[in-house]
This record gives structure tokens, sequence and C-alpha cells, in this order.
């Protein structure tokens, strides 16, 4: 927001009863930030494998978006830096299902409005008390379609009523499919993912939406589907554009499958 | 006025007739204004390498450069061997980093940048010739007119000026090459930024 001032010599009460009122506004709005973030808990650490779970909750203003994982054509995944108790460890932060957008001409995949992303904190073996203060710096990127502003949070972990919320945003994250298998082949500039699923699996492939995690091999716009593949048996091919910044041949991938009841899985090759 | 619109739509014109711009073929070739309002053809630097630098400097991945000085040690580094080095700036008014051409002058005096000259590219017509994605997005053009690099100044892709040091400079190492008449290797890369405020 640009403020500019005309400022006269003189002034009659109201005018500059108006003025203050605009600068007032004009200050608040510089002064706002777009997003912001908060660290939560409910405090439970599981006595077999010593995980407490924490949400880290960013909130961002309309308009505004921050990135996944795979972030497209540009931008930047948040990150953490937790300042650990003695004996405390920290698992790495993950990462919920995201949308496409577009910032211009380019593609990219994140996260608008609030978004939740879960963190493991692992207490020690012998550890029995309520969780110790915990500190944490929180850093990302947001931007529309006008700019792209970076910002961190110094948090302190919130330890309270948030147990519901915390399975919630936990259940939704992706669930990794130990028991399909992908491959990935290059042909041309084209990328070729071949799935199989086991005998029991009733999952359609044909009804995933599927989003590369690994950047730069797939591009962003492109959308492949999975169709069967003829002549095998539980085996499902999907193409699209390679990434235009490709160079080698890719033999790893992981892909995130958002399937149609809104339940969303990760496969990688091995 | 009139003049400067003219102008732009020749500028716009001539870049419209030019083919796509892809590494290993001819650059596209450009006529646009500096800061100063004067006109600079790619034309006037034959036989040169040419750096283009797009730029946005309220984008934090630019200040991370610029705060960091690597980006004014570059360039002093390599117009000292010749190089010509261009700042440009496309992005649109009302957009991030928008500055009229007088300011875009005191902004780029003030970093201490020691490019050759700052063209002001409001229309984003030499970006869009050059498919400029993102601030930085570094290109080179060889002496023969070929576009040489397009890609990130580093593999670093953050924010913050600690991760210089460190960083492989796959755009010095590109430029490095091209002085030398060498093959450059990881010609083409995906450069890391603020999406170009077109």
């Amino acid at each position: 927001m640009t403020c500019r001032f005309h400022v006269w010599p003189y002034y009659t009460t109201m005018k500059l009863i108006l003025l203050l009122a605009v600068l007032s506004t004009c200050a608040t709005a510089q002064s706002k930030k777009n997003a912001s973030a908060m660290w939560i808990t409910n405090g439970a650490i599981d006595p077999k494998t010593k995980v407490m779970k924490t949400l880290v909750k960013m909130s961002m203003e309309e308009s505004w978006h921050t990135y996944w994982l795979n972030p497209g054509d540009s931008g930047l995944a948040p990150s953490i830096k937790v300042e650990l108790p003695e004996g405390w460890n920290t698992g790495q932060l993950q990462f919920p299902v995201p949308k496409r957008f577009k910032t211009g001409e380019l593609a990219g995949f994140g996260y608008e409005g609030e978004v939740y992303f879960p963190l493991d904190l692992i207490a020690p073996d012998n550890y029995a008390a309520p969780p110790p203060a915990m500190k944490a710096t929180f850093s990302w990127l947001v931007c529309n379609n006008d700019s792209c502003v970076p910002g961190k949070e110094e948090m302190v972990l919130e330890s309270g009523e948030y147990a519901e919320l915390i399975s919630k945003e936990y259940r939704a994250l992706p669930t990794t499919l130990n028991e399909a298998k992908l491959s990935i082949s290059k042909s041309e500039d084209s990328i070729n993912l071949f799935l199989t699923l086991p005998n029991s699996s009733d999952l359609d492939p044909s009804k995933f939406e599927v989003l590369s995690v690994t950047p730069d091999i797939i591009a962003p716009t492109a959308k492949p589907a999975f169709a069967k593949t003829p002549s095998k048996q539980n085996e499902w091919k999907a193409s699209a554009p390679m990434n235009e910044y490709l160079s080698d041949n890719p033999t790893r991938i992981s892909i995130l499958l958002k399937y149609v009841s809104g339940a969303s899985y990760l496969v990688s090759t091995p | 006025m009139k003049t400067l619109i003219k102008t732009t739509i020749i500028s716009a014109l001539a870049l419209a007739s030019a083919h796509a711009s892809e590494v290993g073929k001819p650059a596209p070739t450009f006529t646009a204004k500096n800061v100063k309002g004067d006109e600079v053809s790619l034309s006037k630097f034959a036989d040169k390498v040419i750096v283009l630098e797009w730029v946005n400097f309220d984008c934090p991945f630019v200040k991370k450069h610029y705060s960091g000085k690597n980006m004014q040690t570059l360039q002093e580094a390599y117009t000292a061997k010749g190089v010509v080095w261009l700042i440009v700036n496309s992005s649109a008014e009302g957009k991030q980093g928008y500055l009229e051409a007088s300011k875009l002058a005191e902004k780029v005096a003030a970093e201490g940048a020691k490019a050759s000259d700052v063209i002001v590219d409001t229309d984003g017509a030499v970006g869009k010739a050059y498919d400029a994605k993102v601030t930085p997005h570094m290109m080179i053009i060889a002496k023969d007119g070929t576009l040489a690099y397009s890609g990130a100044i580093d593999d670093k892709p953050s924010t913050n000026s600690a991760d210089i040091e460190g960083a492989e400079k796959l755009f010095a190492n590109a430029l490095d090459a091209v002085i030398e008449g060498k093959q450059v290797t990881n010609a083409k890369n995906k450069p890391y930024g603020c999406g170009v405020k077109y």
C-alpha cells in the first residue's frame, strides 16, 4: 500500500481529524503482517515411541500463499529450527496435501489461508514429566501476484486442549503406500510413471490426482493420470511432460496421490 | 512522451518478431531504455560477453545477494574483465520492485552495483523475450551472440546471505567458461527467486 499526502498550510479542524484518521489507517496497513505462526501441542507423550505430537499453525492473509516441499516454478517451502532441550530430538516438519495455484505465469503448489504443519518431538527415554519449555523459529516465504515477502516467527510451544485438532491434522497427512511399487522412465520429453498395486488393493488409480513431491522432474502444470496397462495385471501407467530443467534420466521420484475420497497417499520409487 | 511510446512500440515489435529464447541459440535482440532514458541496443555489444541480471530490489532472494555484496562483487570482477553486465528490471508499475527510472538509478547506486547499465523494462518486453522467470535470473550471452547460460546464481535456493559461502557458483562457473571459450556445463538450470512481477 502506498500512501501519499498533500499537506496544505491551513487546516480546518475536520480536515485535520480526517488526515489523522487516514494516517492511522495507513500506518496500520503498512505494519500489518501478511502471515503469522504459532506452535501448539496437547503435551501428551506416547509411552512407547516417546513422540510428542505438535502442530505449527500458519495463517496467511487473503491472496497470499506459501509453498509445499515441491514449490513448483518458484518459491520456497517453510522451515523450522527448534531449540531442543537436552536429550530431545525432532522429526522432519511434515507437509499436508497442497493445492495448485498460479502466480502470474508461474505454476506452484502450496497453501493459502490456514495450514497446519505437524512436527514430532521425541522425548528422552526416561522422560515422564510434562514437556519442558521449548522455542523454535519458523521461517517462510509468502507470495501473491504482486510481491514475495519472507517472514519468520519466534515461537514458544504452547500446551493446551489441542488433542482433537492434532489428531485430525495428523490423520489428514498422506499415508505411505508401502505395498505399492513405483518406477519411472523418460522417453523424449515425457516422464512415464508405472504403478503396481497389490491384488488386495481396492484403490482405483485412474481416480488419483498425481503431484510430484520431488521437484523439477514433471512440469508443474502437468496433470498426469494413471490408466491401466493392458498387458500387465495391476500395473498402471501415467505420462506427463518432463520439467524443462530436467537434464538427466530420473531414477527416483516420490509422488503424492490425491484420491477422490479425500484420502491421500505417498508412493516412492525404491 | 510520443517519442517514448513510439520507442516502446518499436522495441516491442522487434522483440515480438524475434525467436523464442533458448540456450544454445542466438539470443533475442532488443533495444530498450536505460535509467538515463538512453536507448540500449544489444547489437552495440557485438563481440562482447554479456550478462543479463533480472532484479527486483524488494525480492528477498535479490536482497540476499545484494546485502551479502555477492552480486556487486561479481559485477565488479567481471566488468573488469570486459564483460558487459546489464541489470534488467521487468517489474510492472504497481508491482513489487517497480521503480521509475530515476528512482531505480538511485537504488542501484545506493546498493553499490557495478553493472555496465540498467535497463528499465516496465512493459516486460525484454523479460518475456528471454523468458525471465524469477529475480535474480541470470543469463549469459556469448561473444557470438548465442545464449550460453540461463539459470540460477548458485545452488542454494534460500533467502539467507549466510548460504552464499559454500554454495556451488553455477553462474560464475558458467561465466568463466564462456569467457574462456569453453563448453558450459549445466547451461540451463532452474533459477530460484521471486517470480518476475510482469
